[in-house]
């Protein structure tokens, strides 16, 4: 029986508090997976996170702190002037 | 995994017929003969190399470590106000990594726009390294039609720590972001960019 599972495989937090995440797209036949293929986003302090997956939505909620993001939106606005 | 003696009848159809090794799959059902160690230490492969799906990041520099394939949705924001909605049909962005350089293209088309203004930031699959000097900084190649009016000199750059590319014109003399109040329904957008992640 072919079956399609479509999971959230990798999620990966960098020291500026960014999130990178992986979705996976995979094509199960009886237990064995036929193919797999990647989807990536990033949710950067200070992002929208409501609508993440519900586990990405729980780190951001802990990570992107108000020092956190503005310390993001600083360094964003600095990098701008160079 | 093992190393042994190749057998006599090892059927490796590598360049170096004189293999001074065979490796043993640590998968039993894999075919011996699919990889061998040359007389002058090169590696014949005769399928591909498959890194890990999670990514085991070395810190060495002399050793590569991923290798992915995938998409990511493209999309364009203002950054001072007013909103850019790409048409969905033409959203999707392939990436590929090998070690930390990503490279990402695609093509993007706008459905409708409502008074951007400031300037036009795409996202990217991956965050940009931070490394000394700006040093990671890139520039990736952009063709933009059906902007409201002509633009030479447009490139997106990508900015040290950042999971988004901004769109940058300039003429030569004075470089400036806003671009953003340049795009309406219609405009699209081919790009190619190239940048170095973190890991």
């Amino acid at each position: 029986m072919l079956e399609k599972k479509v999971v959230i495989d990798s999620i990966n937090i960098l020291e500026d508090g960014h999130i990178q995440v992986r979705q996976a797209t995979k094509i199960i036949e009886d237990g064995k997976e036929l193919s797999k293929s990647y989807h990536r986003w990033v949710v950067s302090p200070g992002d929208d996170f409501k609508k993440q997956d519900k586990r990405v939505k729980k780190i951001a909620q802990v990570i992107h702190t108000k020092d956190v993001v503005d310390a993001y939106n600083a360094k964003i606005k600095e990098q701008e002037k160079k | 995994m093992s190393i042994s003696q190749p057998a006599s009848s090892d059927a490796l159809s590598s360049p170096d017929h004189a293999l001074s090794h065979r490796i043993i799959a640590a998968d039993p059902s894999a075919t011996v003969q699919s990889i061998g160690v040359n007389s002058d230490s090169t590696i014949s492969i005769l399928a591909g190399i498959k890194f890990p799906a999670t990514q085991v990041p070395s810190a060495d520099a002399n050793t590569l470590d991923d290798y992915e394939e995938g998409t990511f949705t493209t999309t364009l924001t203002a950054s001072t106000s007013g909103t850019i909605t790409v048409r969905s049909a033409f959203n999707t962005g392939q990436y590929i990594k090998i070690g930390k350089m990503c490279f990402v293209s695609g093509y993007i088309e706008i459905d409708s726009v409502s008074s951007p203004i400031g300037t036009l930031i795409m996202n990217l699959p991956f965050t940009v390294d931070d490394t000394s000097d700006n040093s990671s900084r890139t520039i990736g190649t952009v063709l933009a039609v059906n902007l409201t009016e002509v633009k030479d000199n447009v490139a997106f750059i990508c900015y040290e720590s950042e999971a988004q590319t901004r769109l940058w014109l300039t003429d030569g003399v004075t470089g400036g972001y806003e671009l953003a109040g340049y795009i309406q329904a219609n405009t699209n957008i081919h790009f190619s960019l190239s940048f170095r992640t973190s890991s």
